[in-house]
Protein backbone atom coordinates (compact mmCIF):
# COMPACT_ATOMS: atom_id res chain seq x y z
CA UNK A 1 0.00 0.00 0.00
CA UNK A 2 1.74 3.48 -1.03
CA UNK A 3 1.33 6.19 1.43
CA UNK A 4 2.71 9.82 0.34
CA UNK A 5 5.78 11.53 2.08
CA UNK A 6 4.77 15.45 2.09
CA UNK A 7 8.02 17.26 1.10
CA UNK A 8 7.23 20.76 2.74
CA UNK A 9 9.20 24.37 1.76
CA UNK A 10 12.52 24.24 0.90
CA UNK A 11 13.25 20.56 2.09
CA UNK A 12 14.86 17.62 0.58
CA UNK A 13 13.33 14.23 0.87
CA UNK A 14 14.71 10.66 -0.10
CA UNK A 15 12.42 7.38 -0.49
CA UNK A 16 14.14 4.56 -0.94
CA UNK A 17 10.70 2.69 -0.89
CA UNK A 18 9.14 1.98 -4.34
CA UNK A 19 5.57 1.92 -2.14
CA UNK A 20 6.51 5.55 -1.48
CA UNK A 21 5.05 8.16 -3.29
CA UNK A 22 6.89 11.66 -2.84
CA UNK A 23 3.90 14.71 -2.70
CA UNK A 24 4.27 18.49 -2.89
CA UNK A 25 0.54 20.05 -2.23
CA UNK A 26 -0.05 23.64 -3.20
CA UNK A 27 2.97 24.63 -5.46
CA UNK A 28 2.99 28.25 -6.89
CA UNK A 29 5.99 29.70 -7.64
CA UNK A 30 7.84 27.25 -5.93
CA UNK A 31 9.25 24.13 -8.80
CA UNK A 32 9.25 21.01 -7.35
CA UNK A 33 12.30 18.99 -8.75
CA UNK A 34 12.15 14.75 -8.54
CA UNK A 35 15.68 13.19 -9.59
CA UNK A 36 15.17 9.25 -9.70
CA UNK A 37 16.31 6.40 -11.35
CA UNK A 38 15.12 4.14 -14.94
CA UNK A 39 15.95 1.18 -13.22
CA UNK A 40 15.38 1.80 -9.75
CA UNK A 41 13.20 3.40 -7.23
CA UNK A 42 15.15 5.32 -5.17
CA UNK A 43 13.87 8.90 -5.68
CA UNK A 44 15.32 12.44 -4.15
CA UNK A 45 12.72 15.46 -4.22
CA UNK A 46 13.10 19.18 -3.21
CA UNK A 47 11.23 21.84 -3.16
CA UNK A 48 12.82 25.31 -4.47
CA UNK A 49 11.34 28.54 -3.34
CA UNK A 50 14.29 30.59 -4.74
CA UNK A 51 16.83 30.46 -8.01
CA UNK A 52 19.93 31.72 -6.46
CA UNK A 53 21.10 31.58 -2.30
CA UNK A 54 22.09 35.10 -1.38
CA UNK A 55 25.37 35.78 -0.74
CA UNK A 56 24.76 36.37 2.80
CA UNK A 57 23.06 32.78 3.17
CA UNK A 58 24.62 30.80 5.88
CA UNK A 59 23.72 27.29 5.92
CA UNK A 60 22.07 25.81 8.91
CA UNK A 61 20.63 23.07 7.43
CA UNK A 62 17.15 24.01 7.60
CA UNK A 63 15.48 24.07 4.26
CA UNK A 64 18.36 22.78 2.22
CA UNK A 65 16.27 23.16 -0.95
CA UNK A 66 15.15 26.26 -0.75
CA UNK A 67 17.27 27.58 -3.64
CA UNK A 68 17.82 26.00 -6.91
CA UNK A 69 21.66 26.78 -6.98
CA UNK A 70 21.93 24.74 -3.99
CA UNK A 71 19.26 21.94 -3.93
CA UNK A 72 20.22 20.23 -6.86
CA UNK A 73 23.40 19.42 -6.30
CA UNK A 74 22.40 18.24 -2.50
CA UNK A 75 20.10 15.78 -4.64
CA UNK A 76 22.66 14.72 -6.76
CA UNK A 77 24.92 14.14 -3.45
CA UNK A 78 21.78 12.19 -2.06
CA UNK A 79 21.14 9.79 -4.66
CA UNK A 80 24.72 9.32 -4.89
CA UNK A 81 24.86 8.21 -1.19
CA UNK A 82 21.55 6.19 -1.88
CA UNK A 83 24.17 4.13 -4.54
CA UNK A 84 22.54 5.76 -7.66
CA UNK A 85 25.33 6.95 -10.06
CA UNK A 86 24.93 10.33 -11.65
CA UNK A 87 25.03 8.76 -14.99
CA UNK A 88 22.03 6.76 -14.08
CA UNK A 89 19.89 9.95 -12.94
CA UNK A 90 16.60 11.51 -14.81
CA UNK A 91 14.60 15.02 -13.21
CA UNK A 92 11.22 15.44 -12.98
CA UNK A 93 10.56 19.23 -12.51
CA UNK A 94 6.95 20.72 -11.77
CA UNK A 95 5.68 24.48 -11.04
CA UNK A 96 6.39 28.23 -11.49
CA UNK A 97 3.44 29.46 -12.08
CA UNK A 98 2.45 32.94 -11.84
CA UNK A 99 -0.76 32.75 -9.14
CA UNK A 100 -0.61 36.12 -8.44
CA UNK A 101 0.36 38.01 -11.46
CA UNK A 102 3.31 39.50 -9.58
CA UNK A 103 4.80 36.41 -8.90
CA UNK A 104 5.49 35.66 -12.81
CA UNK A 105 9.02 36.97 -12.82
CA UNK A 106 10.29 34.58 -9.39
CA UNK A 107 7.99 31.36 -11.45
CA UNK A 108 9.88 32.16 -14.01
CA UNK A 109 13.18 32.03 -12.21
CA UNK A 110 13.15 29.32 -10.74
CA UNK A 111 12.24 27.58 -13.68
CA UNK A 112 15.23 28.65 -15.62
CA UNK A 113 17.18 27.98 -12.13
CA UNK A 114 16.55 24.53 -12.01
CA UNK A 115 17.21 23.60 -15.76
CA UNK A 116 20.46 25.51 -16.10
CA UNK A 117 21.50 23.70 -12.65
CA UNK A 118 20.80 20.24 -14.16
CA UNK A 119 22.20 21.65 -17.10
CA UNK A 120 25.50 21.97 -15.40
CA UNK A 121 25.44 18.59 -13.50
CA UNK A 122 24.66 16.52 -16.75
CA UNK A 123 21.12 15.43 -15.37
CA UNK A 124 17.70 14.83 -18.73
CA UNK A 125 14.65 16.59 -17.98
CA UNK A 126 12.32 13.86 -18.77
CA UNK A 127 8.92 15.03 -17.63
CA UNK A 128 8.18 18.74 -16.99
CA UNK A 129 4.75 20.39 -16.22
CA UNK A 130 5.74 24.10 -15.79
CA UNK A 131 4.82 28.16 -15.85
CA UNK A 132 0.97 29.17 -16.32
CA UNK A 133 -0.92 31.16 -13.80
CA UNK A 134 -2.65 28.13 -11.83
CA UNK A 135 -1.49 26.07 -8.50
CA UNK A 136 -0.34 22.37 -8.59
CA UNK A 137 -0.41 19.55 -6.45
CA UNK A 138 2.30 16.90 -7.77
CA UNK A 139 2.37 13.39 -6.87
CA UNK A 140 5.78 11.30 -7.87
CA UNK A 141 5.05 7.83 -7.82
CA UNK A 142 8.58 6.17 -7.36
CA UNK A 143 7.66 2.50 -8.34
CA UNK A 144 6.32 3.79 -11.68
CA UNK A 145 8.46 7.04 -11.99
CA UNK A 146 5.67 8.99 -13.11
CA UNK A 147 4.30 12.09 -12.11
CA UNK A 148 1.05 12.92 -11.09
CA UNK A 149 -0.07 16.40 -11.64
CA UNK A 150 -3.12 18.20 -10.27
CA UNK A 151 -4.42 21.77 -10.56
CA UNK A 152 -8.06 23.00 -9.04
CA UNK A 153 -10.89 21.17 -11.25
CA UNK A 154 -13.23 23.84 -12.66
CA UNK A 155 -16.07 23.34 -10.69
CA UNK A 156 -13.49 24.30 -7.43
CA UNK A 157 -12.48 27.28 -9.11
CA UNK A 158 -15.73 28.80 -9.89
CA UNK A 159 -17.25 30.42 -6.59
CA UNK B 1 5.05 41.40 16.14
CA UNK B 2 2.94 44.25 17.82
CA UNK B 3 0.75 45.35 14.84
CA UNK B 4 -2.22 44.49 14.11
CA UNK B 5 -5.81 46.19 14.39
CA UNK B 6 -8.31 44.92 16.58
CA UNK B 7 -10.37 42.76 14.28
CA UNK B 8 -14.05 43.67 16.31
CA UNK B 9 -13.19 47.48 15.40
CA UNK B 10 -13.70 46.89 11.84
CA UNK B 11 -17.51 45.43 12.22
CA UNK B 12 -18.69 49.12 11.90
CA UNK B 13 -16.18 49.49 8.68
CA UNK B 14 -17.70 46.32 7.11
CA UNK B 15 -21.30 47.05 8.12
CA UNK B 16 -21.11 49.93 6.14
CA UNK B 17 -19.97 48.02 3.31
CA UNK B 18 -22.66 45.24 3.26
CA UNK B 19 -25.89 47.47 4.68
CA UNK B 20 -26.10 44.71 7.59
CA UNK B 21 -24.82 44.87 11.29
CA UNK B 22 -21.75 43.21 11.11
CA UNK B 23 -20.15 41.75 13.86
CA UNK B 24 -16.25 40.59 13.69
CA UNK B 25 -14.24 38.00 15.83
CA UNK B 26 -10.84 37.03 16.38
CA UNK B 27 -10.50 33.29 16.10
CA UNK B 28 -6.29 32.91 16.53
CA UNK B 29 -3.09 35.24 16.40
CA UNK B 30 0.09 33.74 15.87
CA UNK B 31 3.26 34.78 14.61
CA UNK B 32 4.99 32.15 12.79
CA UNK B 33 8.12 31.23 10.72
CA UNK B 34 7.74 31.46 7.09
CA UNK B 35 7.83 27.25 6.36
CA UNK B 36 4.64 27.54 9.02
CA UNK B 37 2.80 29.43 6.54
CA UNK B 38 1.87 27.05 3.80
CA UNK B 39 -0.74 24.97 5.71
CA UNK B 40 -2.18 27.85 7.45
CA UNK B 41 -5.46 28.16 5.83
CA UNK B 42 -6.35 24.41 6.21
CA UNK B 43 -4.97 21.99 3.96
CA UNK B 44 -2.51 23.47 0.95
CA UNK B 45 -4.50 21.99 -1.69
CA UNK B 46 -7.92 23.44 -0.49
CA UNK B 47 -9.16 26.15 -2.99
CA UNK B 48 -9.33 29.76 -1.44
CA UNK B 49 -10.64 33.36 -2.81
CA UNK B 50 -7.12 35.49 -2.58
CA UNK B 51 -7.07 39.19 -1.89
CA UNK B 52 -3.59 40.66 -1.94
CA UNK B 53 -2.17 43.64 -1.05
CA UNK B 54 0.77 45.67 -0.37
CA UNK B 55 2.65 48.64 0.58
CA UNK B 56 2.80 50.77 -2.74
CA UNK B 57 5.95 52.66 -0.60
CA UNK B 58 7.94 49.52 -0.67
CA UNK B 59 8.02 49.55 3.04
CA UNK B 60 7.73 45.76 3.30
CA UNK B 61 4.42 45.43 4.39
CA UNK B 62 1.50 42.73 2.26
CA UNK B 63 -1.40 41.46 3.34
CA UNK B 64 -3.08 38.82 1.73
CA UNK B 65 -6.35 37.34 3.11
CA UNK B 66 -8.09 34.07 2.12
CA UNK B 67 -11.06 33.30 2.02
CA UNK B 68 -12.04 29.40 2.11
CA UNK B 69 -14.48 28.82 -1.07
CA UNK B 70 -18.05 28.02 1.01
CA UNK B 71 -16.81 31.36 2.61
CA UNK B 72 -16.09 33.40 -0.38
CA UNK B 73 -19.89 32.28 -1.33
CA UNK B 74 -21.67 33.02 1.97
CA UNK B 75 -19.79 36.38 1.48
CA UNK B 76 -21.29 36.72 -2.02
CA UNK B 77 -25.03 35.58 -1.53
CA UNK B 78 -24.75 38.19 1.93
CA UNK B 79 -23.27 41.26 -0.51
CA UNK B 80 -24.89 40.27 -4.21
CA UNK B 81 -27.94 37.75 -3.19
CA UNK B 82 -27.95 33.87 -3.96
CA UNK B 83 -26.31 33.01 -7.26
CA UNK B 84 -24.16 36.15 -8.06
CA UNK B 85 -22.00 34.82 -10.90
CA UNK B 86 -18.01 34.23 -10.07
CA UNK B 87 -16.58 37.38 -11.03
CA UNK B 88 -18.99 39.27 -9.40
CA UNK B 89 -17.91 37.27 -5.66
CA UNK B 90 -14.73 37.84 -6.73
CA UNK B 91 -15.33 41.45 -6.75
CA UNK B 92 -17.39 41.30 -3.49
CA UNK B 93 -14.45 39.62 -1.84
CA UNK B 94 -11.11 42.05 -3.45
CA UNK B 95 -13.67 44.85 -1.94
CA UNK B 96 -13.91 43.53 1.95
CA UNK B 97 -9.85 42.53 1.36
CA UNK B 98 -9.42 45.76 0.63
CA UNK B 99 -11.31 47.50 3.40
CA UNK B 100 -9.87 44.83 5.87
CA UNK B 101 -6.50 45.19 4.66
CA UNK B 102 -6.79 49.34 4.31
CA UNK B 103 -7.61 49.05 7.98
CA UNK B 104 -4.70 47.44 8.86
CA UNK B 105 -2.45 48.86 7.13
CA UNK B 106 -3.28 51.89 8.20
CA UNK B 107 -3.26 50.86 11.94
CA UNK B 108 0.66 50.33 10.92
CA UNK B 109 1.01 53.15 9.73
CA UNK B 110 -0.06 55.00 13.17
CA UNK B 111 2.10 52.96 15.15
CA UNK B 112 4.94 53.68 12.98
CA UNK B 113 3.88 57.53 12.43
CA UNK B 114 4.75 56.91 8.85
CA UNK B 115 2.37 56.11 5.68
CA UNK B 116 1.55 53.45 4.12
CA UNK B 117 -0.13 53.51 0.75
CA UNK B 118 -1.71 50.35 -0.29
CA UNK B 119 -1.56 49.02 -3.76
CA UNK B 120 -4.86 48.06 -5.68
CA UNK B 121 -5.91 44.50 -4.48
CA UNK B 122 -5.71 42.03 -6.78
CA UNK B 123 -7.81 38.19 -6.57
CA UNK B 124 -7.62 34.44 -7.88
CA UNK B 125 -9.07 31.34 -6.83
CA UNK B 126 -6.36 28.63 -6.05
CA UNK B 127 -4.89 26.19 -4.03
CA UNK B 128 -4.25 28.12 -0.70
CA UNK B 129 -0.77 26.51 -0.46
CA UNK B 130 0.26 27.67 -4.09
CA UNK B 131 -1.06 31.51 -3.08
CA UNK B 132 0.52 31.84 0.35
CA UNK B 133 4.21 30.16 -1.21
CA UNK B 134 4.22 32.55 -3.95
CA UNK B 135 3.48 35.47 -1.52
CA UNK B 136 6.62 33.95 0.45
CA UNK B 137 8.77 33.56 -2.03
CA UNK B 138 7.97 37.41 -3.00
CA UNK B 139 8.77 38.25 0.84
CA UNK B 140 12.19 39.20 1.55
CA UNK B 141 14.59 37.83 3.99
CA UNK B 142 13.63 39.20 7.41
CA UNK B 143 10.11 39.15 7.01
CA UNK B 144 8.13 38.11 9.65
CA UNK B 145 4.44 37.02 10.49
CA UNK B 146 1.39 37.39 11.47
CA UNK B 147 -1.59 35.22 10.77
CA UNK B 148 -5.40 36.29 12.24
CA UNK B 149 -8.24 34.09 12.22
CA UNK B 150 -11.40 36.10 11.72
CA UNK B 151 -15.24 35.16 11.20
CA UNK B 152 -17.61 37.84 10.32
CA UNK B 153 -21.35 37.38 12.02
CA UNK B 154 -24.51 39.41 9.61
CA UNK B 155 -27.84 38.27 8.36
CA UNK B 156 -27.67 34.84 10.43
CA UNK B 157 -24.13 33.89 8.17
CA UNK B 158 -20.90 33.01 9.36
CA UNK B 159 -18.01 33.70 7.26
CA UNK B 160 -14.43 33.29 8.07
CA UNK B 161 -11.13 33.86 6.89
CA UNK B 162 -7.14 34.27 7.21
CA UNK B 163 -5.61 37.31 7.11
CA UNK B 164 -1.81 37.05 7.09
CA UNK B 165 0.33 40.52 7.82
CA UNK B 166 3.87 40.26 6.40
CA UNK B 167 6.48 43.00 7.84
CA UNK B 168 9.67 43.53 6.68
CA UNK B 169 12.06 44.07 9.39
CA UNK B 170 10.48 43.78 12.43
CA UNK B 171 11.36 41.16 15.09
CA UNK B 172 8.55 38.46 15.91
Amino acid sequence: MSHPLSVGLGEVRLSRKGAEQLSIFGLGSCVAVFLYCPTCETVAAAHVVLPKSPESHRDDGNEPGRYADRAIPLLVSEMARAGVPRCQLRAAIVGGAAVLGFTSAIGDQNIQAVREELGRVGIPIEQEDVGGSRGRTVVFDAAARRLDVRVLAAPNTKI
Amino acid sequence: MREGADPHALGPVLADLLGVPVELSELGRHELSLRELPNLAGPAEDPSVAVYLSDENGRGAQILLLFPLPDARALGDLMLGEGAPSEAILDACREVGNVIAGRFLSDLADRESGRLTPTTPVSTVDMAGAVISSVLANSPEGTSVLSLGIRMHAAHRRIGATLILMRLGLAP
